[in-house]
């Protein structure tokens, strides 16, 4: 099969259907993405480097938004969340001789991302047991998005509303247990079915759901009587 | 018994604990379709939720713009290329089977005219070497006094000065008497021989 060969669909961006996420139990049908891997490995296994690399942007381009919100979701950093982003993809195309064409390519990717985002926090933690503050760079890329998020048509009363409730949330989130942050993150940013956050982080689907479950109720708990003003 | 068909312990309506586990289980609640109600609780459930999503998905997207996005893709692409193609070593030159090695183009006749030329550059660099070697000593010597006197030292210095210009003096007038001009009256008088006068130092 050629590199230019393939027609693809446009790339699934953020959630569809009646549910935030992926329905818990759900398969999910072979993704093109794990295709174009398949082909990827044939190009790389007969030499052919330049197709090989055509095949992979093109996953690079359907899988990069997904993963760079996933990376932001567990770094809150921009700059970090993007290296973390390059260096998942860089680390799959150089062991896609090891990925498995009968398993999800996008959960392969996931849980190389997630294992590096890890990695990373361990990282700054280590860091910052020894070293100050040189900038906060997450307040920084705070009134970045701020800037970018306002909606001209908005009062700015609603805007501190809404505002103060994401910041509660992510505030919320990040007081979560690891397990239950990873699976509410990955199930409810990512859209991804409780099945595929198993095979991901290699827990029980029902652990999963248990997981899931705390997750939202305490989040609930801590939102309630806040406002929705997005 | 299935929680499907658990009622809420406050009586006929599920709790929000069970609503919740409708929605993460994905399960079909017989209750949910008779209580009006509980189908508006559920409602909002997925409709809170729903909320946090797109919130969560709007501040990221936000951060990732199609610009960010776009050159993290060319980063990408260009990280996997580097790794397909890495840098060249480039070794070291070797010389090639047709390249003459120098000694070749140089002569056995060359070789010797080398040789004596670095033999004579050699020597040279050795007496040169010694030469200034004796002057820098001897300038030292006649220097060193001199390069600090003490204040009594100084004083007997100034009065040897004083005896030199003195003796120079009366020298001095001996020399003015033997000029040509005044040969005839030095004729006359006993033949003085005029020693030059030097200070030793103790």
């Amino acid at each position: 099969m050629t590199a230019g060969g393939t027609a693809l669909p446009a790339p699934v961006d953020g959630a569809s259907g009646d549910k935030p996420f992926a329905a818990p139990g759900s398969v999910r049908p072979l993704e093109i993405e794990t295709t174009l891997a398949g082909q990827v490995q044939d190009h790389l296994a007969a030499g052919n480097d330049h197709a090989a690399r055509d095949l992979f942007a093109q996953i690079v381009t359907r899988q990069q938004r997904r993963a760079s919100r996933i990376a932001w979701h567990y770094l809150r950093d921009v700059a970090e969340a993007d290296e973390a982003v390059q260096d998942a993809f860089v680390k799959a195309y150089t062991h896609i001789a090891s990925f498995q064409r009968h398993l999800s390519f996008e959960v392969w990717l996931t849980r190389i991302l997630i294992n590096g985002c890890l990695d990373r926090q361990k990282a700054r933690t280590r860091r910052s047991r020894w070293m100050l503050p040189v900038a906060d760079a997450g307040r920084r890329d705070q009134e970045i998005i701020e800037h970018a998020t306002r909606p001209a048509d908005r009062s700015p009363e609603a805007q501190l509303l809404a505002r103060e409730w994401r910041d509660q949330l992510i505030a919320e989130v990040q007081k979560l247990p690891d397990r239950q942050r990873l699976v509410f993150m990955m199930c409810h940013y990512a859209d991804h079915s409780t099945r595929d956050v198993a095979e991901m982080t290699g827990l029980n689907e029902s652990t999963v759901r248990v997981h899931l479950f705390r997750a939202i109720r305490k989040l609930r708990k801590a939102m309630e009587g806040r406002r929705h003003a997005i | 018994m299935r929680f499907e068909n658990r009622l809420a312990p406050t009586g006929s309506h599920l709790s929000d604990d069970q609503l919740l586990e409708v929605y993460v289980l994905a399960g079909d609640n017989r209750h949910l379709h008779s209580c009006r109600q509980c189908t508006t609780r559920f409602d909002e459930l997925v409709r809170s939720l729903r909320h946090m999503h797109e919130a969560a998905v709007r501040e990221a997207d936000s951060t990732f713009t199609a610009e960010r996005l776009q050159d993290q893709r060319e980063r990408i692409m260009r990280r996997i290329e580097r790794h397909d193609h890495p840098a060249e070593v480039v070794a070291f030159p070797q010389r090639t089977a047709n390249q003459p090695a120098v000694h070749r183009l140089l002569g056995p006749a060359r070789r010797w005219v080398a040789a004596a030329a670095a033999a004579g550059l050699a020597a040279g660099m050795f007496l040169g070497f010694a030469m200034d070697r004796r002057i820098h000593y001897a300038v030292v010597d006649h220097s060193a006094p001199q390069s600090a006197p003490a204040p009594a030292r100084q004083a007997e210095l100034r009065d040897d000065q004083f005896f030199l210009e003195v003796e120079a003096a009366l020298v001095g007038s001996r020399v003015r008497e033997m000029r040509p001009d005044l040969g005839a009256i030095d004729l006359m008088t006993t033949p003085l021989e005029i020693r030059e006068v030097t200070y030793v130092r103790e």
